[in-house]
């Protein structure tokens, strides 16, 4: 379903294309407990094997991004396909307050600029 | 309507087979001829539509299938559940935006080439969608 792994100060996820919704629940209880327990200060979320993201990935991935700010730590969403970013432009879709970088390069760079971690 | 094409039905009792469904809508609308946007536009649909019967209704079927008269899919999705009250505000654009009834609707609807809903209060619903290979 998903990996999470630490880098450095950050945690690093990524999410499975087959990711259910009782997954995305699974994963945003872990990388809750996983950022407090590491006092972690930024969080990757890396979507590039995700072949879709509905109402329902995107509503999950504002949730996580809400929820890891609450605990002092920012999420950036990475990799999105181009044709996912096509159908989440068609259907309305909207990645509202979710930080956003093209891949995990660029997403440890933008965290770097948002929280100042060592990485 | 006679058809050689694949026909796929998927029960949806729980949110695993939102992702069956929408990996066997992608799968044929690749063997169509699609194009990989095209395909991602209709597995997402799919899957509004699959959550739609999951959230909403408790239960349903979704069956995917090839348009015997030209190169499309027809995706039909059926449930038993309580039915869409005000369609025209199911389908209206801001409110997918909410969490209620007819999430994700509208975005199916924009991008389907043929879009039908038939809703009876109390007995249930079946929306029919079609996109053809352009």
């Amino acid at each position: 379903m998903s990996v999470v792994a630490k880098h450095g100060d950050l945690l690093y996820v990524t999410l499975d294309d087959d990711i259910g919704d009782h997954d995305m629940q699974t994963l945003l209880e872990r990388l809750s407990a996983m950022t407090i327990r590491h006092k972690s200060r930024g969080v990757i979320l890396d979507v590039s094997a995700m072949e879709v993201i509905d109402s329902f990935g995107c509503r999950m991935l504002q949730t996580i991004t809400t929820v890891l700010r609450i605990h002092g730590a920012r999420a950036v969403v990475c990799g999105v396909r181009p044709a996912v970013a096509f159908a989440m432009v068609q259907l309305a879709l909207r990645l509202e307050d979710v930080e956003t970088a093209l891949d995990f390069e660029d997403a440890v760079q933008l965290l770097h600029v948002l929280t100042r971690a060592h990485v | 309507m006679s058809d050689a094409g694949p026909r796929v039905r998927v029960e949806l009792t729980s949110d695993h087979e939102i992702v069956h469904a929408r990996k066997a809508g992608r799968e044929i609308a690749q063997q169509l001829g699609f194009s990989t946007t095209d395909q991602v536009l209709i597995a997402t649909a799919i899957s509004e539509l699959a959550r739609n019967i999951v959230l909403h209704a408790g239960g349903g079927a979704i069956e995917i299938s090839t348009v015997s008269s030209r190169p499309g899919i027809a995706i039909v999705a059926t449930d038993t559940g309580p039915g869409i009250r005000d369609v025209e505000l199911a389908l209206q654009d801001g409110y997918s935006t909410g969490i209620g009834l007819g999430l994700g609707l509208p975005g199916a609807r924009r991008i389907s080439d043929e879009f039908m809903i038939e809703t009876r209060v109390g007995h249930g619903t079946s929306i029919f969608f079609r996109k053809y290979v352009p």
